[in-house]
């Protein structure tokens, strides 16, 4: 039945776009960690998608392959007084673009409420097939 | 004595007979059970015919339904082609049964029927979307054109059901009284 595998391929887009904001919060929420657990300033988080078949072959869902950090270099700022500041008063602080990743959330949640609409049609189209004949 | 053996072979003439006669009725029995299954399956394959067309629709449809929540899906995927059946190449096939996949139906009786071989395919005959506006990360779908095509389909699915329940209506009014 192709109908129920529409579950199956919205599911996964809705989990992976849900890895993808929860990427986005920890990304926002360590905008300014300048040292995290390897002592080293935060660095951005960002998931990779890629489409993986499914029982139909012509049908893909998605799933997040991995979790990369982002490689652009990280902002330098310059507080004396910071704890953490090297001998010239420079502070090293988290890669994190923080409009980047406001576009990031603003499009991961449009994805997201796309997938829920997407399974809810199939819902009510399954369920009226199931009433064939009974009107 | 001699009258017992006369009762005795006139028991066993009776009793053979009896079993003849229950014999012969357990064969037109048969008969007319086979002739009852042969009638049910003409009609049976008449309401088959009847309802063929929509069934083949609700079938294109649905993969065509699954197709687009793929897209729709996959719309942050990189380098994902976004994919769509034609409908009419596909219809056509059905209908004219190029494709077959027939269901194996297993017979443990000579009495019971043969699966009519249904006329989808089901896999195969998804094409590329032509690419509208392109993006940087070699991704094709286009939101607009993927939202626009599934509320059309699923319109078009759900018509198609409105259809079969209309024919099963009349269907039933001609065979019943009133």
């Amino acid at each position: 039945m192709s109908l129920f595998n529409v579950f199956n391929i919205s599911g996964s887009a809705m989990s992976a776009q849900s890895q993808r904001l929860n990427a986005v919060a920890s990304n926002l929420a360590n905008a300014d960690s300048a040292t995290s657990a390897n002592g080293t300033a935060y660095k951005a988080k960002q998931v990779v998608f890629s489409a993986v078949p499914t029982k139909s072959p012509d049908a893909s869902g998605v799933k997040v392959t991995k979790v990369i950090e982002d490689q652009s270099p990280p902002k330098i700022i310059y507080d004396p007084k910071h704890p953490l500041a090297d001998e010239k008063g420079y502070v090293t602080m988290p890669n994190v673009n923080v409009t980047e990743e406001m576009v990031n959330m603003i499009s991961a949640s449009r994805a997201y409420q796309n997938n829920v609409e997407t399974m809810n049609a199939v819902k009510t189209m399954l369920s009226k097939t199931l009433t064939i004949g009974q009107s | 004595m001699l009258n017992l053996r006369l009762s005795l072979v006139s028991v066993i003439g009776v009793k053979s007979i009896f079993f003849r006669v229950k014999k012969y009725t357990l064969q037109t029995n048969a008969i007319q059970r086979n002739q009852v299954l042969v009638k049910g399956y003409i009609v049976i394959n008449k309401l088959d015919a009847a309802l063929s067309l929509h069934q083949n629709v609700l079938r294109v449809r649905g993969q065509r339904q699954e197709l687009i929540a793929a897209n729709i899906a996959n719309a942050d995927t990189p380098n994902y082609k976004a994919r769509d059946l034609d409908f009419g190449a596909v219809m056509k096939n059905a209908m004219s049964g190029v494709a077959q996949e027939g269901f194996n139906t297993s017979k443990t009786s000579t009495q019971h029927l043969d699966g009519a071989p249904s006329k989808v395919a089901l896999t195969g005959g998804a094409l590329f979307r032509p690419v509208m506006q392109g993006s940087v990360d070699g991704n094709t779908v286009d939101m607009d054109v993927e939202r626009n095509q599934f509320a059309d389909n699923a319109i078009r699915y759900e018509a198609s059901l409105i259809m079969i329940n209309g024919q099963l209506k009349s269907m039933l009014s001609a065979i019943q009284s009133q």
